[in-house]
């Protein structure tokens, strides 16, 4: 092959489009029409239909930044953009999803800005590409469901690409810490857990500073073009997809939820009732169903408890039934965020008054402890 | 000296890619059988159905018997046999009808890495005809094919589609016998494996022609002559040669009910992959189903299309030598092909004559391995390191490209369920009734069976005695029915009607090609011969009813040639003996020559 000058204009444009069509993989699965299995559950899109609704709560989401007690980050720039998208026709769910891809897309592109500035533009490509397919930012992605801290990864690499002086070069010092920087990149994927912990952070710091390492091992390469950039992407994407491989919810939520439990209120949520629905009408003597979605923001525990409940002014029992959350399933099998359909049959007593009401909620089997919604109930009552 | 050496080094490459191909070869080493794969249960009674029409002696049955409930199926003048016919040879050396798709399985991921191994060779390096030939192995489409969708004829396919674009180039610039003779037998292989991916396959190779073509655009004209001919003439030939199987297909196939090929379920509306789902690396066991949450995977394989992107920057980037053109040519198809794949595509797909041939939109992601693996090759144009490390580095990125796959490297082996096996009758029986599969109806019958007498007596592990309808000759007191000789696809009885207007009907489907031979009482003079347009059809299921004279009449019944048939069969013989000919001659002359020196 005759040679091409490696920062040719010609050049130049092919790795802008190759870093363009590399990034393809890492972004396309939130074209998903759905939702995920977030650790945030829905919580970013009732914030943003909350919103829709009533755009003075922008800079307090009814529900939260982080409903899993972690790092909150009441961002309203997330909200304001994807109204904005909604205002094209696009359903809520999919603005969200637009932005998550804005932010990869922001972020993967500012990286290679930033290093094009002081490599040549193949190991600048490279650099992109393993922060781009970094257990931390595609965690952040495709797991955790923080929009927010998605959209600020996607607007730091700028921040600092106009922040550092053009062909300016790192020394060693800056480099081994770059090194650092990669191998705590990957190390939260044995240690990050669930939620947005400091692993994770530290994780998404170190995939950062590691990018400096990558461009300047890479740069020393005089062979392959875009080849090994290309391998080492396909080495990480490869990896974080086998291990963190995004789990898909089909399900159409309500603009609101029901309601969202707590085990311990202040400490985040745990379970989110989506929507409830009554079969049957609820009368002396006569057997109705029940039929809940449920979300659960923590590992489901196999006490977790749901009971529904037929209650008269008094608060007399008239009917009952008490099913583990996880219905039939292994507890083990049932992943944070994903949507668990539970169906719950009652029979009325034959001698129950006519006012009767239902009440649902969720307690802990083992200390018999009801959980708490936002509003400081132990229950919800069913429409 | 050095071409020994050559020799030695090319086969060294070979063991290499073949020790390279162990691993996608090994689930089919597992002990049983993936009966809940797609087409697992058809590729074995495929298979069993040829070998019974064998042992009745019938070399090619273009008419299946057995299926439909007894009341038989062309399949085998619509569908391209020849992987069934591989499947049966492995049968006949003594393998179980499912051992013997398993190795029908084994031989496609050997021959098709060699092929494109073949072909990238002859285009790039053998560097790089490693990597593509991996890479074109363990492209995740490939492996669906063969581990969930068990398509038998689909996955044979993939060997010829790298041999056609080998047997071009190698037309083009050689401009020999050899490469036209390879040429015609690698399209006319694709041809009688597959005629459905023969004919979404073909625009692109000729589209490719073009790009070879292309380099001699500016040279005289006798000399783009002499480059254009031997590749029309491979084309032609291998169109030739096959043409016994796709004359009748093409023009006999409005003769089948369209609706079960490609109505309901297998509406293309309901089958268009959705953009996610060609990079989701999930990995699932199950079958094609509206909207977004097929379990089973149409991902492209983050790791081919990422190492795809080199072939394509070298395109754009390489000054001088063929891969400008030809990675932009194939960067085009993998676009073009993966994009027919999705909803965006529809207008194509209900426009464009030849694109909905394809029955299921995701299809097109065979062209997209094939065309990913040639780009994932032309990343490898790139200057490499010298020496040791250019080994490093193919052998590096093959590695990469197994353990991308690796994941995905599984069959499902079950025991079967009473209606999937063991294979035989009673078996394909169950099967047909539970599934609704094997159950294709000509376009004469107006309703589909779910079950017949002949099932009945199948079901039980027995053979049927005849196709004659008893239940209609027991209701016409003026006919009596003697049987006489059944085959297959043929059978003779001794009729006697008492008068005019006694028919005679068969449990066999009508479908061009029934005949009737009406003999004498001794079964020597033939008095008439009833074609399908003369004889009736009786009943829902479209039974063939022969019209019988009055008296004591031998009668048989056979699916014969028809003019397509006898037509391809024709063209096929000439094509056949012209290209002996030639070769003949050529060789002739050749030992003249050295007998003249």
């Amino acid at each position: 092959m005759g040679s091409v000058s490696e920062r040719s204009p010609r050049t130049v444009w092919a790795v802008r489009g190759i870093l363009l069509l590399a990034s393809v993989p890492a972004w396309a699965l939130l074209t998903y029409p759905g939702w995920f299995a977030f650790a945030v559950g829905f919580i970013p899109y009732f914030n943003l239909e909350a919103w829709l609704r009533d755009p003075s709560l922008l800079w307090s989401p009814p529900y939260g930044g982080d409903p899993a007690g972690g790092l909150s980050l009441p961002v309203p720039v997330v909200e304001a953009v994807a109204a904005g998208i909604t205002r094209l026709g696009w359903s809520p769910l999919a603005a969200l999803r637009t932005v998550m891809v804005l932010a990869l897309l922001g972020s993967v592109w500012g990286v290679f800005v930033w290093q094009s500035r002081r490599v040549k533009p193949w190991s600048a490509l490279a650099a992109a590409l393993v922060w781009l397919y970094s257990p931390p930012l595609l965690f952040l992605a495709y797991r955790l469901g923080h929009v927010s801290v998605l959209l600020l990864g996607g607007v730091v690499p700028w921040l600092v690409a106009l922040l550092q002086p053009a062909g300016s070069s790192w020394g060693r010092f800056s480099r081994a810490v770059g090194g650092m920087g990669l191998v705590l990149a990957w190390a939260p994927l044995a240690f990050g857990g669930r939620g947005l912990s400091t692993w994770w952070g530290v994780g998404l710091v170190g995939a950062f500073l590691g990018t400096v390492w990558v461009a300047s091992w890479v740069d020393r390469w005089t062979w392959g073009g875009p080849l090994p950039a290309l391998a080492g992407g396909a080495v990480a994407a490869w990896v974080v997809f086998s291990l963190v491989a995004p789990r898909y919810v089909d399900y159409k939520p309500p603009a609101q939820p029901v309601s969202l439990f707590s085990q311990a209120p202040g400490e985040g949520v745990d379970v989110i009732l989506l929507d409830v629905r009554r079969e049957g009408p609820v009368r002396a003597g006569e057997r109705f169903h029940v039929v809940a979605h449920w979300q659960p923001l923590r590992p489901v525990q196999s006490q977790w408890t749901v009971f529904v409940q037929v209650l008269d002014a008094q608060n007399q029992i008239w009917g009952q039934q008490d099913v583990p959350l996880g219905a039939d399933r292994e507890v083990s099998s049932i992943g944070v965020g994903e949507v668990i359909t539970g169906t719950y049959s009652l029979s009325v007593a034959a001698n129950a008054p006519a006012d009767v009401r239902v009440i649902m909620g969720v307690y802990d089997r083992s200390t018999m402890q009801r959980f708490r919604t936002l509003e400081g109930s132990d229950y919800v009552t069913l429409p | 000296m050095s071409r020994s050496l050559d020799r030695v080094s090319r086969l060294g490459w070979v063991v290499l890619l073949l020790l390279f191909m162990l691993p996608a070869i090994l689930p089919f080493g597992r002990p049983g059988y993936f009966w809940n794969a797609n087409d697992a249960r058809h590729d074995a009674y495929f298979i069993f159905e040829y070998d019974r029409a064998l042992q009745y002696g019938d070399l090619y049955p273009r008419w299946l018997p057995d299926v439909t409930f007894g009341y038989g199926y062309p399949l085998f003048n619509i569908y391209a046999p020849l992987a069934v016919m591989v499947g049966e040879g492995f049968h006949l050396l003594g393998l179980g009808f499912t051992q013997a798709v398993e190795m029908v399985f084994v031989v496609s991921v050997v021959l098709s890495g060699l092929m494109m191994y073949g072909f990238l060779s002859a285009l790039l390096n053998p560097w790089a005809a490693l990597v593509g030939a991996v890479a074109y192995v363990y492209a995740p489409y490939h492996l669906l094919d063969m581990y969930q969708r068990a398509a038998m004829a689909e996955s044979f396919a993939f060997v010829w589609m790298p041999a056609v674009l080998w047997g071009v180039r190698a037309s083009v610039h050689r401009a020999g016998w050899r490469s036209v003779v390879g040429l015609s037998v690698a399209y006319a292989g694709l041809m009688l494996t597959s005629n459905l991916v023969a004919v979404i396959f073909t625009p692109f190779v000729a589209g490719y022609a073009l790009v070879e073509l292309a380099r001699w655009a500016g040279r005289s004209w006798q000399e783009w002559i002499r480059r254009v001919v031997p590749p029309l003439v491979g084309g032609v030939a291998g169109l030739g040669l096959s043409a016994w199987f796709w004359v009748p297909a093409l023009l006999e196939f409005k003769y089948v009910n369209q609706a079960q090929w490609y109505g309901g379920y297998y509406d293309y509306h309901h089958h268009f992959v959705y953009f996610f789902q060609l990079f989701s690396p999930h990995w699932g066991f199950g079958i094609s189903v509206p909207g977004p949450n097929d379990v089973i995977s149409y991902q492209i394989g983050v790791v081919v299309y990422l190492l795809a992107l080199g072939g394509i920057g070298a395109a754009f980037l390489a000054r001088g030598g063929e891969w400008p053109w030809q990675g932009r040519y194939w960067a085009g198809v993998a676009f073009f092909a993966t994009f027919l794949t999705t909803a965006a595509s529809v207008w194509w797909w209900e426009h464009v004559p030849g694109v909905a041939f394809a029955q299921f939109p995701w299809r097109y992601l065979m062209l997209t391995v094939v065309s990913s693996a040639i780009l994932v090759g032309g990343a490898l144009v790139f200057p490499l390191p010298s020496g040791r490390w250019r080994w490093a580095v193919a052998f590096g990125l093959a590695v990469l490209l197994v353990l991308g796959s690796a994941a995905y490297l599984r069959v499902e082996v079950v025991e079967p369920l009473p209606e999937q096996g063991p294979v035989g009758l009673p078996a394909l029986m169950r099967f047909q009734a539970s599934e609704d599969e094997m159950t294709g109806v000509t376009i004469f019958a107006r309703e589909i069976p779910h079950w017949s007498g002949l099932a009945e007596i199948m079901v039980h592990g027995q053979d049927v005695p005849t196709r004659v309808e008893f239940g209609h000759v027991q209701r016409d007191p003026g006919l009596d029915v003697t049987l006489l000789e059944y085959h297959g696809s043929w059978e003779r009885v001794l009729v006697e009607a008492r008068g005019e207007g006694h028919v005679l009907v068969f449990n066999v489907q009508m479908y061009p090609g029934w005949t009737a031979y009406i003999y004498d009482e001794q079964g020597k003079r033939l008095e008439r011969v009833l074609s399908w347009q003369d004889l009736g059809v009786t009943g829902p299921y479209g039974l063939v009813s022969v019209p019988l004279p009055p008296g004591r009449h031998v009668v048989e019944l056979r699916f014969a040639d028809t003019w397509p048939r006898r037509v391809g069969k024709g063209v096929s013989l000439v094509t056949l003996l012209g290209m002996l000919a030639v070769g003949g001659w050529r060789c002739f002359r050749r030992f003249r020559e050295d007998a003249g020196e």
